[in-house]
């Protein structure tokens, strides 16, 4: 299948960012990785409007994992865009994401069973063959100082508290290659993937509660 | 609707269903309307009060944005979806014909974040003794996630007795289409059944 890879990486003109040696190129690769960000901002009026972060924070998440995950081998799916734009291949990562924030449920962290890409896995061999899917995703709603001001002054008339609806999120899922299925999860609180600095921290805390 | 209100309503609802779900045993349910079903083990109820886009209850085997199965009685002038005051939503009359009937769902389905939503395969059904519908859906979910669904729609008398199933296309609709089928099979609706 690793043919397969090489082709993908000359048809859409990218180096894949398979790390290691030339030797280490003929291991099969160990992570399919995907970042995806989500961050919105609090209007004073309520309302959820889509931040121009997303795209710098899914950099940041990304540049974060590639270090972390040095020692493996891995593909960047930003990186072999053309295959994985195909519409059943984005099908694919579209549902990844769906069940990582379904997981988020308290009642299913612990139960794993029952979450899987199914077919969607093999859709996605057929760009790169990979051992593990392994999915970051941010989501944040935030709110300016002064929106927090205003909503709260307003809370009484109108039940919205900017500070209260401001969060953030990140999840770590990894997926057997082969079956599909979600062999972890893992989510933490807090925390800014606008910057570098933050989007590291962030990927630092998961890798380090995955390796415990 | 403007977007971000839509996806305020939904992110709101899908909240509320995700804290407010409950398992329930093998048996017999009312699922928050006027009709009764059979669920089988590993299902989750929300009751009709956690949904802030949509009346009647609804339950789920993986989470609400990964299966969900909708449960609704209408009456004459009611409304399938909860949307803010002044907003445009499809109403329930009594009498309406097969194709305005598809359209109810369709149509609000379409007001609360799916999109591109289509019914086919519409094809008549007797279930518990009434005549009424049932067909097939198929859309989008706003981030453009592929999604397969079956409904079926019974009048009797004056209401309407309503189920609704979506699912992602990929994976969840084929592994949970047929025990929804059992189900919608299931439905204990009141009244005398009709007479043919």
């Amino acid at each position: 299948m690793l043919h397969i890879l090489k082709a993908c990486m000359m048809a859409t003109g990218f180096a894949l960012a398979v790390s290691g040696n030339s030797q280490s190129q003929e291991m099969p690769v160990e992570f399919l990785l995907v970042s995806d960000a989500d961050i919105e901002f609090l209007t004073t009026r309520g309302d959820f409007r889509h931040a121009d972060w997303s795209d710098a924070a899914e950099g940041n998440l990304e540049t974060a994992i590639r270090t972390e995950l040095s020692g493996s081998r891995f593909v960047l799916l930003s990186q072999a865009a053309e295959c994985f734009d195909q519409d059943n291949n984005r099908q694919a990562i579209l549902l990844a994401k769906t069940i990582a924030v379904s997981v988020d449920e308290p009642r299913f962290t612990d139960d794993l069973e029952g979450f899987t890409l199914g077919a969607g896995v093999a859709q996605l061999q057929t760009c790169a063959d990979f051992q593990k899917l392994a999915l970051i995703s941010h989501d944040a709603s935030l709110a300016s100082s002064g929106t927090i001001l205003a909503s709260v002054a307003a809370a009484a008339l109108t039940g919205f508290n900017a500070d209260r609806d401001q969060y953030s999120r990140t999840r770590l899922d990894i997926f057997d290659g082969r079956t599909g299925r979600l062999m972890t999860h893992i989510d933490v609180s807090g925390g800014d993937a606008r910057s570098e600095e933050g989007a590291a921290r962030l990927v630092e805390r998961l890798i380090s509660e995955w390796d415990q | 609707m403007s977007r971000s209100f839509v996806f305020a309503l939904t992110s709101l609802f899908l909240a509320a269903c995700a804290t407010t779900s409950f398992q329930v045993p093998d048996g017999r349910l009312t699922p928050g309307a006027e009709f009764t079903v059979e669920i089988s083990e590993g299902w989750a109820y929300s009751s009709p009060s956690s949904d802030q886009a949509l009346f009647g209850g609804s339950a789920t085997r993986d989470g609400m944005r990964l299966n969900r199965v909708h449960f609704v009685t209408l009456d004459d002038g009611d409304s399938l979806i909860r949307v803010a005051r002044g907003m445009e939503r499809p109403f329930y009359s009594t009498g309406s014909s097969e194709l305005e009937i598809v359209e109810l769902v369709t149509n609000s389905l379409t007001s609360i974040g799916y999109t591109t939503m289509e019914a086919d395969n519409i094809r008549p059904t007797t279930i518990d003794g009434h005549s009424g519908i049932e067909f097939g859906l198929s859309g989008k979910w706003e981030n453009g996630l592929n999604i397969k669904g079956d409904a079926a729609a019974i009048p009797v008398g004056d209401q309407l007795h309503l189920v609704v199933f979506l699912a992602p296309e990929l994976h969840y609709y084929d592994a949970l289409h047929s025990s929804v089928g059992d189900i919608i099979q299931s439905m204990d609706l009141p009244g005398s059944p009709a007479v043919g």
